[in-house]
């Protein structure tokens, strides 16, 4: 019989249930739950969702750390047709509300030690009629919103609720990422897309029914979130961590559990390089390693291959904007040491001068990509929507201009020299220079603050903030330090303050970043 | 030698430094990791400190959770490894 392919985001879940029901499809914290669990959930989800008002292409965010109830949240939004949104549950409320007033949410998954921040940034939201925690939680109801445990809402499903009719072009997700104005946008995917991006990424994965995928990374980041929908697409199993912050924890868990993939970023190897150092600590059941968000330094290979001496490194980059744009196969390591690959399958590249020419192999470009993985646009934001998106040569189709710098060498295979943006890069997270100066802004007596990202092996990029102040002695770096982890997610956190009596400007009054920089090397050659 | 409560004190004083937090914030049994104190990096860097500073070597048998948790527990692992060090020679 011939077998229709997959066409929506929630239909992987419903065709990986059917073939295998009992099958584990997620661990977390010592727990095996099955498919049949996740389906009826999610349904069951779905309909409370639908039943409480949710239409298709309404907004519902996800506010919470990686759980179970993270992943039956994200198939029952997308099988009632709601368009979800996952937020970092390290967000604090300005920016958070900032995420939930634009995307115009309806409902929020939240869990209870969550509750505080979030209850901070839904001050002035008109949108939100609902907010659903996970976690046994007693809520003081004085606000008029409607607090639902999460455990009820999936407990029994309403079977005369009718599932609406979703198309391939609906909208599936809008992932929030770093924009370089300091606010966040959401970059609009469609069920389309994100289908035809799990199949490729699981091609060039060579990923298998058998697959364990240990998910370290926060599933708000897309790089998180593609592991959960392909360990569903293939039929695979998940292995729910939180984060990687305690590491022997994962180390224990990798022990027990023997998931075959291991999806991190060079901060997260840096890391497990330094143990592996000191402990001589070895991941032998690990087949497949992968890296993007920050280039993979070369000379972390040699160690990688002692840490995990059975496994493919596969060396990947991408943007939000498309997810992901190329990957090295693995075999060529070795031979191509520098380059991130090729296009992934079923897209195409090109390099551009400014002028839109093609360049000559060898020659620097502005990369172009071209592909079903493409985004639909920023939501609700036409023009930025139009600095990414260009006219492609077939009349309407928008191509993606990614504003990184690239080369091709004569085989094709491309090597990135370097972004276009003032955005940060680091730890695999992308930061705004902006957004973390208008945090030491607000501290009172603040004079100026530049923000710049400096290379750096393991974070990829180092974050840095010059500042000069009114009166000296009042503030100093522990005091900027503190405001900033109180009113910043912990990636965005400058590494380094350094307090300046002058910020050195160019004739034109611009503030001289290049003179930043050469203060820098002064004041640590360690990091240059 | 040094005894626990010494030791106590040094790594809460490293924990201070390198966290940003104060003092209040923190005390022998918070957990560090959980809490959000520490991180991935200040992992390693807790175990470069205890090396440098008590003359040990962890191993990856020493990875444990119970070992890292809390200023106590770094604190219990760390005596542990000198008084087993201190056998040897013996």
């Amino acid at each position: 019989m011939i077998s229709i392919p997959q066409r929506l985001l929630g239909e992987a879940l419903e065709f990986s249930f059917r073939n295998h029901p009992l099958k584990t499809v997620a661990i977390y914290k010592d727990k095996e739950y099955s498919y049949t669990n996740l389906y009826e959930s999610a349904l069951n989800l779905s309909s409370y969702l639908i039943s409480n008002g949710i239409k298709k292409g309404d907004r519902v965010a996800l506010y919470m750390n990686n759980s179970w109830e993270s992943i039956v949240s994200i198939y029952g939004i997308t099988i009632a047709g709601g368009v979800f949104l996952v937020i970092n549950p390290q967000t604090k409320s300005n920016k958070l509300n900032f995420i939930l007033n634009d995307s115009g949410a309806k409902m929020i998954v939240t869990e209870s030690r969550l509750i505080d921040e979030l209850s901070i940034a839904l001050e002035g939201l008109q949108e939100i009629q609902q907010i659903i925690i996970s976690e046994n939680s007693q809520q003081n109801n004085n606000s008029g919103l409607k607090y639902t445990n999460f455990d009820k809402t999936i407990s029994d499903g309403n079977l005369s609720v009718e599932l609406p009719r979703i198309i391939p072009n609906d909208l599936a997700a809008l992932i929030y990422t770093s924009g370089s104005t300091g606010f966040p946008k959401g970059v609009m995917m469609t069920h389309q897309s994100m289908v035809f991006t799990s199949w490729s990424l699981i091609e060039y994965l060579r990923l298998t029914e058998n697959e364990r995928i240990i998910l370290v990374l926060p599933l708000a980041f897309d790089y998180g979130l593609y592991q959960l929908i392909m360990a569903i697409t293939i039929g695979g199993t998940l292995i729910i961590e939180q984060s990687f912050s305690f590491p022997p924890t994962i180390f224990r868990q990798i022990d027990l559990l023997k998931p075959t993939v291991f999806p991190g970023v060079p901060s997260l190897y840096a890391m497990m390089i330094a143990t592996h150092r000191k402990t001589g600590i070895t991941f032998d059941c690990i087949q497949k390693i992968t890296n993007t968000a920050a280039a993979l330094p070369e000379e972390f290979v040699t160690d990688l291959k002692k840490i995990f001496p059975n496994a493919f490194i596969f060396k990947m980059y991408g943007l939000t904007e498309c997810k992901r744009v190329c990957y090295l196969e693995p075999e060529l390591i070795d031979s191509k040491p520098n380059s991130v690959g090729k296009a992934i399958p079923g897209t195409e590249v090109f390099l551009l001068s400014p002028e839109g020419e093609p360049v000559s192999p060898g020659e620097a470009g502005i990369l172009h990509i071209r592909g079903p993985h493409v985004m639909a646009g920023y939501w609700k934001n036409e023009e930025l929507s139009r600095e990414m998106l260009k006219p492609g040569s077939i009349p309407g189709e928008r191509i993606l201009c990614a504003h990184d710098l690239f080369k091709m060498d004569e085989e094709g295979f491309l090597y990135f020299l370097g972004r276009n943006d003032d955005i940060i890069k680091t730890r695999g997270e992308k930061v705004s220079p902006v957004e973390v100066e208008n945090a030491i802004y607000k501290i009172e007596g603040i004079k100026e603050v530049v923000v710049i990202g400096m290379p750096e092996v393991i974070l990829g990029e180092s974050i840095i903030a010059f500042v000069t102040t009114y009166d000296h002695l009042l503030i100093n770096e522990t005091e900027i330090h503190r405001q900033c982890i109180a009113n910043l997610e912990a990636f965005m956190v400058p590494q380094k303050i350094i307090m300046l009596a002058k910020m050195p400007k160019s004739s034109n009054g611009k503030i001289d970043k290049a003179a930043l920089k050469k203060i820098l090397s002064i004041h640590d050659g360690r990091i240059i | 030698m040094e005894n626990t409560l010494q030791i106590q004190e040094k790594i809460k004083q490293f924990i201070l430094k390198t966290s940003y937090i104060s003092a209040d914030q923190v005390n022998n049994h918070t957990l560090l990791f959980q809490e959000g104190i520490m991180d991935s990096m200040g992992f390693i860097s807790i175990i470069d400190f205890i090396e440098d500073n008590f003359s040990i070597t962890t191993t990856s048998n020493d990875l444990l959770e119970s070992n890292f948790e809390s200023i106590n527990a770094i604190a219990n692992f760390v005596s542990l490894k000198i008084s087993v060090s201190e056998n040897c020679f013996t």
